[in-house]
């Protein structure tokens, strides 16, 4: 430099020829020379520069240009701050020195943020006057960068831990760590997207910040990368951080691109990929409203926030998934209309459903101290607890029905199946039991089969006693004519009873009705010679059967050789209630038939018709033969067979 | 039949069911056979026993709804041989009662007398009980 200022041409300058420059100046000026260090030396009213080789940086691109002009006019970006600065200085006749201190300097197009360490030195005339200012300095800006740098990503490590944990909440972690981002970069727009390639590579924006309100946000949005230009489809699409300065002067922009840019308000544009193998699958984007020359340090600094930014919200969103399955399977178990259940491997209740205590009568305290072989069936244990250790060995899921004892001592039949689950390694952890109440159709099987039962009994009943019917029929009536005949008329006989009895689903029947039917065969000619007349009585099924056949006998004896033999004859059937000796009397009694002789045998009708009744509805029953016609008699006390109505 | 004749034999009937307690006491009766009863129900049949001294019993094993076990069971004890006449099938009863038999209804005459072949002759003829 000292040639340079040698050489200058100073004969226009207010400093005038150096031969004529005064003794402090030359003073001043060859201490700065010789100096090693960045060394400037103001002089004059003026403030004007002069400067060493190592001071050459920082006039950067105002080099040479700035030799021998003023302050002002060199530093007119700056001079807000530093113009203060040399007016404190020449005031107070007192030296500065600032750390640190903020200049936003402009360097090519852009202003950018610099940071300096700087003295001012007052360097005094022969007389004592303020003549000129000594400045040493060097930029710290690198320094000042790499420590916020630092400073942020530590801060925005802990942001992201605070964000995640059970309750993650993967947008809250976007939104927070775009903040951030946007606020240590003093950026217009920060955004993260998500890249969906195909034939039009598109990208999703999932969320953005902005420094101020009226920037248009984009979140929600997705973009067709084709429609920003070469740089934004081709690079960043394969991994390759992309940074404009200005998209409107950038050389591989232009027409659309730069219209496209221009629609979302971005005039520096700086993408920061997320990449695969080469594969970009989300990026940091971040803008400036203004153009901007993005420092390595800045692009390394959102290069490693995206990083970390990515990997945090996938962590969130697997955990955000995990528990959204977690509470979904714990909405199924706990709504299930099934009972359901995890048991530990030695049986013990871990946690149970509500349709599950209902099923087995406990709440869920209660079960948390209780034991699958504890709410079993005594007689269920044994296959129960060997199907588990099965289960626990094999890994074979398995189902069966038994029975669960609830605490009222009552049991609930239940088809169980058992699942073995497993731990994160595949270690047998628990078993996952599902209970199914199936009591309602146990009991309907049991009915089923008790009805079956019944059915048999009965058919085998009646088989028995038409068998026994026709044996009887056999011994009295030997002509096959006649015995067809008989024999039908009694089975029909039986047959009424049974139309009877199924009308009334084997309860009872009334005895009026068992008259009626009996007799109506009888009484279809001449109604009026049969007179029925009696309170309400009901016979139980059997009692009835034998009730219907016995009258059957009396009916057709009459018919063949009694009063309903000849058309003056009549059957007068009464029956009556004593309610004070609790006894029911039954009469048949024959009138104006042909003159009656006791039979000289008795057969088969006779013996049903007396002894019969009395053996199978109790009491007395008497078979009379005056001569004016039959008498049957028939007093029995009330029975769960025979009662009034 | 021929060998162990079942004439003289007093067999109690118990039978809730007239007209087939009648077969079965006719059954009986061509075979020489003394019925004792028939009884209707389990009551009945106890007094019955009460009063006399039987060989063998033929038992329905429902009695209109209560079962004739009490009535085996005094019979069991007693040492006298029975037979079950049952529209249900065998199921409990034989292994409640092991040494008795069991008729199904319907049953012919031949399965009654069978059946009734393993009593001992009557009271004091010295047939050997089986078992």
């Amino acid at each position: 430099m000292a040639g340079r200022i040698r050489d200058h041409d100073w004969s226009t300058s207010p400093l005038g020829p150096v031969e004529g420059w005064p003794a402090p100046l030359k003073a001043a000026l060859g201490i700065c020379l010789n100096s090693s260090y960045p060394t400037a030396v103001y002089w004059g009213p003026e403030l004007r520069l002069l400067y060493n080789d190592a001071w050459r940086p920082v006039a950067d691109d105002r080099h040479p240009w700035a030799l021998g002009r003023s302050a002002a006019e060199v530093w007119p970006d700056i001079w807000h701050v530093v113009g203060d600065q040399f007016a404190h200085v020449v005031a107070t006749g007192k030296g500065l020195s600032t750390f640190d201190q903020m200049l936003p300097m402009r360097r090519g197009d852009a202003v950018v943020e610099t940071y300096w360490d700087y003295s001012l030195t007052p360097i005094f005339d022969e007389r004592g006057a303020i003549a000129g200012v000594f400045n040493q300095g060097v930029e710290t800006t690198d320094r000042v960068q790499t420590t916020r740098a630092q400073k942020f990503l530590l801060g925005f490590g802990d942001l992201l831990r605070a964000g995640s944990g059970p309750d993650v909440d993967p947008d809250a972690i976007l939104h927070s760590a775009l903040d951030a981002i946007g606020g240590h970069l003093a950026a217009a727009r920060v955004g993260y997207a998500e890249v969906d390639h195909g034939a039009a590579p598109t990208c999703h924006v999932l969320g953005d910040w902005r420094s101020r309100p009226d920037l248009e946000s984009l979140a929600g949005r997705r973009y067709e990368l084709d429609r920003y230009g070469e740089p934004a489809r081709g690079e960043a699409l394969s991994g390759r951080v992309v940074a404009v300065a200005d998209v409107r002067t950038e050389e591989r922009l232009s027409g659309g691109p730069v219209e496209a840019f221009g629609a979302i308000g971005v005039v520096a544009n700086l993408i920061v990929p997320i990449a695969r193998d080469g594969r970009t699958f989300a990026f940091l984007f971040v803008n400036d409203d203004r153009p901007r020359r993005w420092t390595q340090r800045e692009i390394d600094t959102a290069q490693e926030a995206a990083d970390r930014l990515q990997l945090a919200l996938s962590e969130a969103r697997a955990t955000a998934r995990l528990r959204e399955s977690e509470l979904r399977s714990a909405a199924i178990f706990g709504q299930a209309a099934v009972g359901m259940a995890e048991v530990s491997l030695h049986g013990r209740f871990l946690r149970v459903n509500d349709a599950m205590e209902r099923l087995l009568g406990r709440s869920a305290e209660e079960l948390a101290a209780a034991t699958v072989e504890q709410v079993t069936h005594p007689d269920d244990r044994a296959e129960s607890k060997s199907r588990m250790a099965e289960a626990s060995a094999t890994g074979q899921s398995f189902e069966f029905e038994k029975r669960y004892l609830r605490p009222d001592g009552s049991l609930v039949w239940a088809v169980t199946n058992v699942t073995r689950l497993v731990d994160e390694r595949g270690r047998p952890s628990s078993f996952l039991a599902v209970a199914a109440d199936i009591s309602e159709r146990r009991e309907a099987e049991r009915v089923r089969a008790l009805l079956v039962a019944e059915l048999n009994h009965r058919v085998r009943n009646n088989l028995a006693t038409v068998q026994a019917i026709a044996r009887q029929t056999r011994r009295t009536v030997r002509d096959p004519d006649a015995f067809e005949k008989v024999f039908d008329a009694r089975l029909m006989a039986l047959s009424s009873a049974h139309d009877l009895l199924t009308r009334e689903a084997w309860s009872s029947a009334s005895l009026d009705e068992i008259v009626r039917l009996v007799l109506a065969p009888y009484a279809s000619e001449r109604p009026d010679r049969i007179a029925i007349s009696g309170a309400g009585v009901r016979l139980s099924p059997n009692a009835a059967v034998t009730m219907a056949m016995a009258l059957h006998e009396l009916a057709a004896n009459a018919a063949r050789f009694g009063a309903l033999s000849v058309s003056e004859g009549r059957v007068d059937t009464a029956w009556s209630i004593d309610r004070e000796n609790e006894i029911v009397a039954v009469e048949w009694r024959e009138t104006g038939g042909p003159a009656v002789s006791p039979p000289t045998r008795r057969g088969y009708g006779s013996r049903l018709i007396e002894r019969g009744v009395a053996q199978e509805l109790g009491g007395e029953a008497r078979l009379e033969f005056p001569s004016e016609g039959v008498i049957f008699t028939f007093r029995t006390p009330f029975s769960e067979k025979v009662a009034p109505q | 039949m021929t060998d162990r004749p079942l004439s003289g034999l007093r067999i109690l009937v118990v039978e809730d069911e007239a007209m087939i307690s009648m077969m079965i006491e006719d059954m009986l009766i061509d075979h020489g056979v003394t019925v004792v009863g028939p009884a209707g129900s389990v009551a009945q049949a106890l007094a019955m026993l009460d009063e006399e001294e039987v060989d063998g019993a033929l038992l329905d094993v429902n009695l209109g709804g209560e079962k004739s076990f009490p009535i085996a069971d005094v019979l069991t004890e007693k040492g006298v041989r029975i037979v079950f006449t049952t529209g249900y099938g065998e199921s409990g009863v034989g292994a409640r009662y092991p040494n008795a038999r069991t008729l199904q209804k319907p049953f012919r005459t031949a399965d009654l007398e069978s059946a009734l072949a393993h009593f001992p002759g009557p009271r004091g003829s010295g047939g050997a009980p089986e078992g």
